[in-house]
């Protein structure tokens, strides 16, 4: 049984070294758009790392935007995280 | 039975648990303890967020030689339980309790670890525990609080809050100050723990820094508690030991082992008795020396 | 395309430049020919009457100057990203139907995207700078707009080249913020002061037309004499030449941020341990806000043990200048002011004199500070494990910054360090292959990071130097490692096989390209 996102949440800041994560509900999928200030080099990574969160939560439908300031994959998983559980409450 | 510790706590800087950036850098400077904090730095609204940085942390990044702390919430915060069941799976070296007020305060805190260390599959007292004295009723329980926890490692002073609880200004000189400061000092030593003293906020000043952390050594202190990275290196330079310090006790040492390869059943240094502690000591005072980033800087001065 | 000495793949022949050499070491290349010579005329007594040279319109002067399509003009970048110079002249030139244009200032800022129409248009069909900034780098790099690649050139490289006629300047229009009506001029009086006009020097001397440009004509004659009135054709009077905010702060202040400091930390352990800090060294400080700590902390060592330096080279800040007045060093050779404190200096400290980009960085000049100096600060967008440095594209491979002074210095300067933070905006400064070279890594000796310092492993001395100090070194690849448990290892750049740029050496072979990014 997956975990229902029953709200929009987000967590983070612009901050450099820092990413804002906007969690909203989604119908089926797990929807996940990264728009970074650093270029496209890690986009790949990040996608899997927040695949890899959401999966750790059982989350199986959602729609994930990240904003990236720069940071590095430990930020960005502690605040989707966040954000996540937020949206899970 | 108390706790020795080895290591060396002459700066503990705070880092506030919420911010990437710092948290990323605080090893570089090589402060001896990080402590990451959740409590004071961090909004109500972002203690989640912060607890689960911390934690991804403490997964992820390597600290080097640093001591890593993290001061959880008040024990009668809506954050505390949560704070320490997140954070022990990751091991953290210590948790700081703010606000001690009694050994049952730390006793709360040592039996939930107890647990939380019981679910992780971790050694009972693997993390340890920093009790900081902020009151006037923590400083009267100073004694009782140091010998309340086979985890205690140290114990803090903090000012702020203290000069609120007795109704009273900080002044630079610190007099409001003396007997809180000596009480911690006198409760941790005796208790074989490490007492640090509390933070300096005027970062721009490095002279009155050095002078506070100077008094600081003079009262009996391990240590200072660092808000600033620039803070470190000068903490680290008023503990160094003087030359006359540092050669008087590597005389001791030397006293000490060749006494002992003798057998012989009283130690005497410069004719004067030398027993354990003050042996202890000066294996503390070489240690910080060569702790010091390089050996020369102490012999040359 | 060839291999060059450093690996890089570069083409032997392009359209519009004609044949080109790779690079083959440090001083592998000899110099051939001879003195470039701009033609012999007499004076043009234009204007205002027989024998004067003061004209009163940009337009006037365009004319006056002969210049037609197909021609190459050049400028200096003294007036920094508050110039006003390069756009109010181009400007004009297309106001007169005037294209197929070569541009080849010593370097171009932000506010030079206003030219993009221009080179949209073919009023600007080729370029050649040390370096390229902003919105214009980011065309530049992205689209295939000149006739043929950008050439980027060092300061000493620019020099060189013009010297040898390689880079044959048709006009030269030379900013100064004071000027005489004959044509003398300087950087240091005047509301658009710039301090010293090192780059514009080799401009003048080797221009085929000379116009100098102020806004602000003093009584004959301009004292003092930077540029003389024997190089110079015209003299234009406009409303301004630049902004005085835009060219420079009052002061350079030295860094606060704690990281920073913890590197210059760390370089001055090394500079100690390295034995070039001793009795006469020569400094060179760079811009960078570790490099600018490092002074400050040898000025503290300084103080308490009485030794004193010798030169100071380069560009000058207020810090630098300071310490020449309180006796610290003995002079400034200078080629660009980065602050009015510095532009004071100039004026009025006699140990503090101008001197032209050939005499700083000219690979072929018959001596040149950069194959003097003891200790020079060097900066990096990247650095690779054989100890190449970048300092021209960013990570993502877009141009943004300068060839500049880095790779004249690290040719002949004694005790080369780089300072970088470790990570940069979530990139390891470390990488397997920098994106560009500017500078060959036989040129480093170290490369000092707040989470490590690795010397470079053809600097045995060096290393067991800094050992014996107590100074932990790793390889540089041990930084690369950490960094990349850091941050994770980006993938690789998406680049076409089109070139945008080619990086020529400071002795005209060309060490690297830059690709078009997609």
């Amino acid at each position: 049984m997956s975990t229902l996102i029953k709200r929009c949440a987000q967590a983070g800041s612009f901050e450099s070294g820092d990413v804002l994560v906007h969690v909203a509900p989604s119908p089926e999928k797990l929807a996940i758009y990264i728009k970074s200030k650093v270029g496209p080099r890690f986009s790949s990574s990040m996608q899997e790392s927040v695949r890899a969160v959401a999966a750790e939560l059982g989350v199986t439908a959602a729609s994930l935007e990240v904003v990236d300031s720069g940071a590095l994959d430990f930020v960005l998983r502690a605040r989707v995280a966040t954000a996540l559980r937020r949206a899970i409450e | 039975m108390t706790y020795m510790s080895n290591r060396l706590r002459r700066s503990m800087l705070f880092v506030p648990g919420n911010n990437p950036a710092l948290i990323i850098d605080a090893p570089v400077f090589t402060p001896d303890s990080i402590i990451l904090d959740l409590e004071d730095a961090v909004a109500v609204d972002q203690k989640d967020a912060a607890r689960e940085l911390v934690v991804s942390a403490l997964k992820t990044l390597d600290f080097g030689v640093c001591e890593v702390c993290v001061r959880i919430n008040g024990r009668h915060t809506p954050f505390f339980a949560a704070d320490v069941s997140a954070l022990v799976p990751v091991k953290p070296h210590a948790l700081r309790l703010a606000m001690v007020e009694s050994a049952e305060d730390v006793a709360c805190l040592d039996e939930l670890l107890g647990r939380c260390e019981a679910d992780a599959g971790l050694p009972v007292g693997t993390v340890k525990i920093m009790a900081s004295i902020e009151t006037a009723k923590g400083v009267m329980n100073a004694s009782t609080i140091a010998l309340s926890s086979p985890r205690l490692v140290a114990m803090s002073f903090g000012a702020e809050d203290f000069t609120n609880s007795i109704q009273s200004e900080r002044t630079p000189g610190g007099h409001e100050l003396l007997y809180a400061r000596t009480a911690v000092v006198l409760a941790a030593r005796a208790a074989g723990i490490d007492p640090i003293d509390t933070v300096f906020t005027l970062v721009e000043d490095d002279a009155a820094f050095k002078a506070d952390v100077r008094a600081a050594k003079q009262l009996g202190f391990a240590g200072k508690s660092c808000v600033h990275p620039r803070q470190i290196a000068l903490a680290h330079e008023v503990f160094l030991p003087t030359p006359e310090e540092l050669s008087k006790a590597e005389r001791v040492l030397a006293a000490y082992t060749e006494a002992l390869e003798r057998g012989a059943g009283v130690v005497a240094v410069e004719g004067r008795m030398v027993d354990g502690p003050i042996v202890a000591r000066a294996q503390r005072v070489v240690d910080i020396a060569n702790a010091s980033k390089s050996l020369r800087e102490v012999r040359a001065r | 395309m060839v291999t060059n000495k450093v690996g890089r793949s570069v083409p032997s022949f392009i359209e519009n430049l004609g044949e080109l050499k790779p690079y083959a070491g440090v001083f592998a290349t000899p110099p051939t020919g001879a003195h470039y010579a701009p033609p012999i005329r007499r004076h043009l007594g234009i204007g205002m009457g027989a024998g004067k040279k003061f004209l009163a319109s940009l337009r006037e002067a365009i004319l006056a100057s002969g210049l037609k399509s197909g021609m190459t003009i050049s400028f200096h970048h003294h007036f920094r990203n508050g110039d006003m110079l390069v756009n109010m002249v181009v400007d004009e030139i297309a106001a007169l139907g005037i294209k197929d244009l070569t541009l080849a200032p010593s370097s171009l800022q932000n506010i030079h995207q206003a030219l993009i129409p221009h080179i949209r248009s073919g009023v600007i069909t080729a370029i050649t700078t040390s370096g390229l900034r902003g919105e214009l780098a980011e065309v530049l790099t992205r689209e295939s707009l000149l006739k043929s690649p950008v050439v980027i050139r060092s300061h000493g490289g620019r020099a060189r080249a013009i010297e040898a006629g390689e880079l044959k300047i048709d006009v030269a229009f030379l900013g100064a913020s004071s000027a005489d009506v004959y044509g003398n001029m300087n950087g240091i009086h005047g509301p658009a002061a710039c301090g010293s006009l090192g780059y514009a020097m080799v401009d003048a001397q080797y221009a085929d037309f000379v116009v100098g440009i102020t806004d602000n004509i003093v009584p004959y004659p301009a004292l003092p004499i930077s540029i003389p009135q024997t190089q110079v054709d015209l003299v234009v009077k406009v409303d301004k030449v630049g902004d005085p905010k835009g060219i420079m702060t009052g002061a350079t202040r030295i860094t606060r941020d704690p990281l920073e400091l913890h590197i210059a930390a760390q370089a001055m352990r090394v500079i100690e341990a390295s034995g070039y800090f001793r009795e006469g060294f020569s400094f060179q400080a760079g811009t960078g806000g570790a490099s600018l700590a490092v002074a400050k902390l040898l000025k503290e060592s300084m103080a308490e043990t009485g030794l004193r330096g010798g030169f100071c080279t380069g560009g000058s800040t207020g810090y630098i200048c300071e310490m020449l007045q309180e006796g610290y060093f003995s002079a400034i050779l200078d080629t660009q002011c980065f602050d009015l404190a510095a532009v004071e200096s100039l004026r009025t400290n006699p140990r503090h004199v101008e001197m032209s980009a050939s005499y700083y960085a000219n690979i072929h000049a018959k001596a040149c500070t950069a194959h003097i100096t003891d200790i020079m600060m060097l900066a990096a967008t990247e650095i690779d494990t054989a100890f190449n440095v970048n300092v021209l594209t960013g990570s993502d491979g877009i141009m943004m910054g300068a060839s500049g002074g880095h790779s004249d210095t690290a040719a002949g300067t004694k005790l080369r360090l780089v300072t970088a933070p470790l990570i940069r905006g979530r990139f390891p400064i470390v990488v397997d292959s920098v994106h560009t070279v500017i500078t060959p890594g036989e040129c480093i000796d170290v490369l000092v990071t707040e989470r490590g310092i690795a010397v470079n492993p053809a600097q045995k001395t060096l290393k067991e130097q800094l050992n014996d100090f107590g100074i932990e070194t790793v390889s540089i690849e041990e930084l690369q490692w950490r960094a990349e448990k850091l941050t994770g290892k980006p993938e690789p750049l998406a680049q076409s096989e089109e070139l945008v740029a080619l990086v020529e050496y400071r002795d005209g072979t060309l060490i690297d390209v830059v690709r078009r990014i997609l």
